[in-house]
């Protein structure tokens, strides 16, 4: 007989044979049944439409229905509910229950995955990004209640207190090992007018508050316990009817939990011991069991494994299948081997404004300090960036070639004034030993060995295609064999080549990248070049991207090195800066009908004009220099204009005779071809010095990977270092970069 | 309100890329079809309501956070980041064109990332195809050692596929 094992490998082997990658066919064409009837809001005119195969499915779907809806009343009728106890069927309720609650706070049953994590990320740090505050606090709060049609209010108390096993982890670990908290949420939401109020704190058993948000349409304070509070004037209403933004929740769907849904929650061996009493309801009691993960020995890259497992104990409301109190012990159910305990209650009504609006006033007697969102952070770091070249004295190199523009620039030992400078604020924290720790917490997740780091990184990109050069300037005392080990090229031949730096033929060592075997790569086998030039004493490092011959590498790699002391290269280094920091790109959706053409959009300015040549092609202007697309196959082509609130201001018609025309700010472009809503090419032009995302790369390691497309690649040898366990360090590194690239 | 054959060609035109990229993710066809399914399900709810314009952002949205919420639960992790639809989008092709060509070979690539007792074993059975007291005699342990390390192993291997980036 086969073994349990054997089969595992077996189904493992099966399921990676390329034979396995195609779906159903009979999947796919009840799918799409399903998927166009509940678009029309009907089924039966639809079947009509269709071949008799699928009238044949409908009737089959039907039977099952009703026959199903027999047995399941004849159950119902037949069982004795309070003494038999489906398993199944409550796993299945308490699935659904809390389905609409995965990614919430007011989550009651993934409890400690989705309430321990915005704890242990706000003590961390929160995002230095205004847009995170627009739209991730209000939805990640108010999810669950926008989600609701039944009711606009909800209250969550939760409160998680640690036992003896705590710190099974080691002492100080994020995730387990902390003090006892007290979570109180409570949100409302007008669908009507879009309007939120939102508000959580987490308060710690002597009554010191740790985190404290209050979100209202148009503000967001922020409180840490400190002597004074942060409110940032904004929009926080959720635009209603706004069929373009990505949605902030999705409708459920009407079938019934899959195990694996059942598995996802629950994990290994789950089991429904009994029902009973709890704070006068009934519940069911859960167990099931989970492996121990340890978040901070993963990211210091220990691989710990545990012989024990972590045993979950919940108690789950018999009528309303949200969970209660959940407790987990490490190995098995005592009273010392308790890790943490955590009791929720939520309360969900339909409500009146005035009923709840005093929850949603900031109720501590501190100082408010209101912050303005319209001062230019971008141009903070521009002149920072500025002043870090100039007084270091760091050549910034110029590729000259008329292929190539300018997308990035970063320093990681830069920091630029910022929105949220007031979280270095030690005022800003409680004036006691808790908020001492929260104060170095903050200041030490937010600070970095910037040993590892280049001076500055730059890419360029090519206007016309994908093609990329990036550059860092080593700093002075990283010798050219570090370098050389760094950047992958220590096995690599060299090879002695020459190009040309201001004016003069000059020589560089050229390199072709060789991976470690630990470093997966997908899907791009195109050859990485390394050159590495020294200029007045410091080391620069080009890399290429999708280049393939060394000699076209090699041609957009001449240079201007440019001195921020001289004032003719000071206005081209600010031009740069500018241009960089600025940097939108568009990713382009191509339709139905030109799926098979690449149409690519480049970077713009805030300002561009564009113009048509022929009905089938057009020209974006963008400053000086003119850059051609198409060819867009087909007739009378619309292009509409959109600013950043979503609304269209501007359409044109490429039939018209349009030579140029300034279009003013423009967040998105659509070309609609006339026959059909279908046939269109969609961008979105993303705003700011924002990061570029993605399309490219050779990938390397998932962190180097998003360090490659947004700064540089110095990072790299960092990130490459670690392990899988390394990642989410290096998520973490490159999310503060990210942030700093944002401010 | 679009019409069936709207329908129908938004399903075609997204249905495969989908599918395969929740497939090369959880290599269950059971998961990808659950995945699948919730997503256009959700969509065609949304569809239902209002008349969206930019459907392929919207489904991608849709999918993006179906994908995210499936790893959170599942493996309790938040490994992939994305920035916006556009960027998960652009995601999904990049994984769908690197897995379609050679499954097995990807896959069998992430074996490097495993911790190295959970290397070994599951090297010696997916490549070397050895037996279980094959294994267990090459390596010196008992039958019960290779067991497990290639349950821990396997598990390991599936949670890579799935969240690394």
């Amino acid at each position: 007989m086969e073994s349990k094992e054997n089969k595992e490998i077996q189904e493992f082997l099966d399921s990676i044979k390329s034979e396995s990658i195609y779906p159903d066919s009979n999947f796919k064409s009840e799918l799409k049944y399903k998927f166009v009837t509940k678009a029309k809001g009907h089924g039966f005119f639809y079947s009509l439409s269709w071949s008799s195969k699928f009238l044949a499915f409908s009737f089959v779907m039907l039977f099952l229905f009703i026959l199903s809806f027999s047995v399941v009343s004849a159950f119902l009728l037949l069982a004795e509910p309070e003494e038999a106890i489906n398993e199944k069927e409550v796993f299945s309720n308490v699935v659904k229950a809390n389905k609409n609650f995965v990614n919430s706070t007011t989550n009651t049953f993934t409890v400690a995955n989705t309430i321990i994590e915005p704890i242990v990320e706000s003590q961390a740090s929160t995002p230095d990004n205004p847009d995170v505050i627009n739209t991730e606090v209000p939805e990640a709060l108010v999810a669950s209640i926008i989600n609701d049609s039944a009711n606009n209010f909800s209250e969550t108390k939760i409160k998680i207190a640690p036992g003896p096993k705590s710190n099974f982890c080691g002492e100080g670990d994020p995730y387990f090992d902390l003090p006892e908290i007290n979570f109180e949420n409570y949100n409302y939401y007008n669908a009507k007018s879009g309007e939120i109020y939102s508000k959580y704190k987490n308060i710690n058993p002597d009554g010191v508050v740790l985190d404290y948000n209050l979100v209202t349409p148009d503000s967001y304070i922020e409180y840490k316990g400190g002597s004074y509070a942060i409110k940032i004037e904004q929009d926080n209403t959720i635009p209603v009817n706004n069929t373009d933004t990505t949605p902030v929740s999705f409708p459920e769907t009407d079938s019934s939990a899959s195990d694996n849904a059942i598995e996802s929650l629950f994990g290994e061996n789950a089991n429904v011991e009994k029902a009973e009493i709890f704070k006068g309801r009934k519940h069911y009691v859960i167990t099931w069991e989970s492996v121990p993960t340890c978040p901070t020995q993963i990211a210091q890259n220990v691989n710990v494994q545990f012989d024990e497992k972590i045993i979950n104990k919940a108690w789950v409301d018999a009528e309303t299948f949200t969970m209660s109190k959940q407790e987990e012990y490490f190995g098995s159910i005592a009273d010392e081997n308790l890790i943490r305990s955590v009791e929720t209650s939520t309360n969900l009504k339909n409500v009146n404004f005035d009923e709840v609006s005093n929850l949603f006033v900031f109720e501590y007697e501190v100082k408010i300090i209101n912050k303005d969102l319209s001062q230019n952070y971008s141009q903070n770091m521009q002149d920072t960036l500025f002043q870090f070249v100039k007084e270091n004295q760091i050549l910034v190199p110029n590729l000259t070639s008329n292929r190539l523009e300018i997308t990035s620039f970063f320093s990681a030992k830069v920091t630029a004034p910022t929105l949220f400078d007031y979280r270095k604020d030690r005022d800003f924290y409680p004036n006691t030993e808790d908020g001492e720790q929260m104060y170095q917490f903050y200041i030490s997740s937010n600070q970095s060995d910037q040993s590892i780091y280049p001076d500055f990184a730059m890419s360029f990109k090519e206007t016309l295609g994908s093609k990329e050069v990036s550059v860092t300037a080593e700093p002075k005392s990283k010798s050219f064999d570090q370098i050389k080990k760094d950047f992958y090229v220590e096995n690599s031949e060299p090879l002695e080549r020459m190009i040309n730096i201001d004016g003069i033929s000059t020589g560089i060592t050229l390199f072709e990248e060789k991976l470690p075997a630990n470093i997966i790569t997908e899907g791009n086998t195109t050859p990485t070049w390394i050159a590495i030039a020294e200029v007045d004493g410091r080391f620069y490092v080009f890399r290429s991207f999708r280049i393939t011959e060394i000699a076209e590498f090699l041609s957009l790699l001449h240079f201007n090195s440019l001195d921020a002391n001289l004032d003719e290269d000071a206005k081209v280094i600010k031009g740069l800066l500018n241009k960089a920091l600025n940097y939108a790109p568009i990713n382009t959706t191509p339709g139905v009908e030109s799926s098979n053409q690449k149409v690519s959009f480049n970077s713009f300015d805030s300002k561009f004009t564009v113009s048509f040549d022929s009905k089938d092609s057009y020209t974006f202007q963008k400053g000086g220099s003119t850059f051609r697309y198409g060819q867009v196959k087909g007739d009378g082509f619309t292009l509409t204009f959109y600013n950043d609130d979503n609304a269209y201001f501007q359409t044109l018609n490429i039939q018209e005779e349009i030579s140029t025309k300034n279009l003013g700010t423009v967040s998105r472009v659509k070309v609609t071809n006339s026959e059909s809503n279908y046939y269109v090419l969609n961008s979105l032009i993303q705003k700011g010095a924002g990061c570029r995302i993605s399309e490219t790369e050779t990938l390397n390691t998932p962190c180097a990977k998003v360090f490659l497309n947004n700064q540089g690649f110095n990072l790299k040898a960092f990130c490459d270092a670690q392990t899988l366990n390394g990642i989410n360090q290096c998520n973490e590194i490159i999310k503060s970069l990210d942030l700093k690239k944002n401010q | 309100m679009k019409s069936v054959s709207d329908l129908e060609l938004i399903f075609e035109l997204h249905f495969d890329k989908i599918y395969k990229f929740f497939y090369f993710k959880t290599l269950s066809k059971e998961i990808a079809e659950d995945l699948t399914s919730e997503t256009f399900l959700a969509f065609a709810d949304k569809l239902k309501k209002e008349d969206i314009e930019d459907e392929k952002k919207y489904i991608y949205g849709i999918a993006k956070i179906i994908f995210t919420k499936y790893l959170r639960t599942k493996y309790k992790e938040n490994i992939v980041h994305f920035e916006d639809t556009n960027q998960f989008e652009n995601y999904v092709e990049k994984v769908n064109e690197a897995r379609s060509v050679n499954l097995e070979d990807v896959a069998l690539r992430f074996i490097d990332m495993l911790p190295l007792k959970q290397q070994e074993v599951i090297r010696l059975r997916l490549i070397e195809k050895a037996s279980l007291s094959e294994i267990a005699e090459r390596l010196g342990k008992n039958m019960n050692y290779v067991k497990t390390t290639q349950k821990r192993g396997l598990k390991s291997l599936k949670k890579l596929i799935a969240c690394t980036p």
